[in-house]
């Protein structure tokens, strides 16, 4: 509670939390009331079509399902956005819970272990890790899980937990609560993090069982068909998406970086 | 000096032997008949796959050493793994080279300047791992002002199929040139006096050029900038000034004591450099081993060979990095401010 009145203080991670607590809010309506946004389901962006016609339309005021216009196949992007969370978020959260949990204690047991053979194994394991960019982790574990929804959670978290095994050795705390209050704020920025991975993981098109599977990236691209758009000058059809992801980045790392802050003033 | 280089070596060899278990695990993971079909003709021989585990790594470190890596079946290119890399990998290297010492000039000029211009300490530290998908936005607007909007840049390909008709270059489909002598096409149009191709070459570079240089000038100018002030704030300075320092003494001095820093945050952005030009590579289909890497994985039935020796490649450029690097700090320790 003393942490979040300082955070609060602060209008800049003020402002940035209530932007997650939205995107957290849409995602909670993406599940439980989908209805909002006019549609009985969302597992497919097919459903979120208003023109029967392929090329996408431009922005326009008529109805608040077209004020961000329509992409390929006449889908309506900015319900698409909203609804890309259910499935983003959904992995995004699973992947971090992951890698947290193994990664964190990882480290922690590293850090109070008396094996100096555990500890250094579990180091150098980390260290080639880090030698290899994360998304190429990611990419490599896709092709071997087969791409799919449990796929990508299974790929990041392989990606990722080794930066956790890492974060958590380096808190140097022996204490387990205030290791993880060391964490705390990259689990903050991470989570814009992920969701940039799974973003573009998905917009190379990563998937096969449906090429209209509700996600950011997939918004940005289904099934490479979006591409020939852009170049015709329909900038609506990624610009939207782009910035929708890009406020949730900026308002994580914002957060993280104000939670460092009032950490390290703490100290 | 010398012992210092010896660990490092040996360093350097242990993490390669480890990525190629990896990737020999990953490879084990994967049920036999993909790989064999994957493979093409030869893979139960040249794999070594009648033998036990243990052997067949080592019989999978020769081939991945020797580039016997089968061949490659994906929409962009089919035929043998080595030869593709080996067309690809100098434009790889001159893309990576060319972008990465520009970003890092730029950030370096523009972060001593900001840090100094402004000498605020309290500048946001932020985390480098958001700053992939930044590779993504850029990429994505780029493409949307300049090509679509616009209409001044071309966006596909390294340059345009039309040239396809010169002795000097080979054009295989899917934006793929194979051009003579050095298979770089800034040096081949310059060599053969073909300025019409040249011309062609830098509208497709600079794109993809900017959007790659972008994200990573942001996160370094941020970094040196945020090193700049605190350098400037230190105690030594302030005497300095008292004393009359001139400004081309103290630039020196904060320069030589931020350099060590910086060369030691080299390597994350350089990690980070190359996930991104994967990502930039793939959005352009600028023919270089990142585009080839993400339509290999795309590929179930044909493109593993490909995607591991491609990885294998970008990974061997990141340990070369990495060695230099260490080999510049020579294992000093690394003192945080």
């Amino acid at each position: 509670m003393y942490y979040i009145k300082l955070l609060i203080k602060n209008k800049l991670s003020l402002l940035s939390i209530i932007i997650i607590i939205l995107y957290f809010l849409d995602y909670i309506l993406d599940i439980i009331y989908p209805q909002y946004l006019g549609v009985s389901n969302i597992n497919n962006l097919l459903v979120f079509r208003v023109k029967d016609y392929l090329i996408p339309i431009a922005p326009s005021l008529i109805s608040w399902h077209l004020y961000m216009g329509t992409t390929y196949y006449g889908i309506a992007i900015f319900p698409a956005i909203l609804a890309s969370l259910k499935i983003d978020f959904t992995v995004m959260l699973t992947s971090l819970a992951l890698s947290v949990i193994t990664g964190f204690f990882l480290g922690y047991i590293a850090l109070i272990s008396n094996s100096k053979i555990y500890r250094r194994a579990i180091l150098y394991i980390n260290r080639v890790f880090f030698d290899i960019p994360y998304i190429i982790i990611a990419l490599l574990v896709l092709f071997v899980v087969r791409p799919s929804i449990y796929g990508i959670i299974i790929a990041i978290y392989i990606a990722w937990f080794p930066f956790y095994i890492n974060r958590s050795y380096k808190t140097g705390h022996k204490n387990i609560k205030d290791a993880f209050m060391d964490i705390m704020p990259y689990i903050i920025s991470d989570m814009g993090s992920m969701f940039g991975l799974i973003t573009i993981i998905t917009f190379f098109g990563f998937y096969y069982s449906n090429p209209f599977i509700v996600d950011l990236g997939n918004i940005m691209n289904i099934d490479g068909d979006v591409s020939q758009y852009i170049s015709f000058g329909d900038w609506w059809i990624v610009i939207f998406p782009l910035i929708f992801i890009i406020v949730f980045i900026i308002s994580t790392s914002i957060l993280s970086y104000r939670i460092k802050v009032v950490l390290n003033d703490k100290k | 000096m010398f012992n210092n280089i010896l660990k490092i070596i040996i360093k350097y060899t242990g993490i390669f032997i480890s990525i190629t278990i990896l990737f020999f695990i990953i490879m084990k993971l994967i049920p036999e008949n993909i790989i064999i079909k994957n493979y093409g003709v030869g893979a139960y021989t040249n794999l070594g796959l009648k033998y036990p585990f243990f052997i067949q790594y080592f019989y999978f470190l020769y081939d991945l050493v020797a580039g016997n890596m089968g061949n490659v079946n994906i929409k962009i290119y089919t035929g043998n793994t080595f030869n593709i890399i080996r067309i690809l990998l100098p434009e790889t290297l001159e893309f990576i080279i060319i972008s990465f010492l520009a970003s890092l000039a730029i950030s370096y000029k523009l972060g001593l300047y900001i840090g100094i211009k402004y000498k605020n300490t309290n500048k946001i530290n932020v985390n480098i791992f958001p700053f992939l998908v930044l590779y993504l936005i850029t990429g994505l607007i780029f493409l949307t002002i300049f090509n679509g909007l616009l209409g001044i840049l071309p966006f596909e390909y390294i340059i345009s199929s039309r040239f396809s008709d010169y002795s000097w270059i080979r054009y295989t489909g899917y934006g793929i040139f194979i051009t003579r002598p050095t298979d770089i096409i800034l040096f081949d149009s310059i060599i053969n006096g073909n300025y019409s191709v040249l011309i062609s070459y830098i509208k497709s570079f600079i794109m993809p050029f900017m959007a790659l240089i972008i994200p990573s000038t942001i996160y370094l100018t941020m970094y040196i900038s945020r090193l700049t002030s605190t350098e400037y704030n230190k105690d030594y300075l302030k005497i300095g000034f008292i004393r009359g320092l001139y400004e081309n003494d103290y630039i020196k001095h904060i320069k030589g004591n931020i350099n060590f820093e910086i060369i030691h945050e080299l390597r994350p952005v350089f990690i980070l450099f190359i996930g991104g030009m994967i990502i930039i590579s793939y959005i352009y289909s600028y023919m270089n081993i990142g585009e080839f890497i993400v339509y290999s994985f795309l590929s179930y039935n044909g493109g593993f060979m490909g995607a591991i020796y491609g990885i294998f490649i970008l990974i061997v450029i990141v340990l070369i990095f990495n060695f230099i690097i260490d080999l510049i700090i020579r294992g000093k320790k690394y003192v945080l401010h």
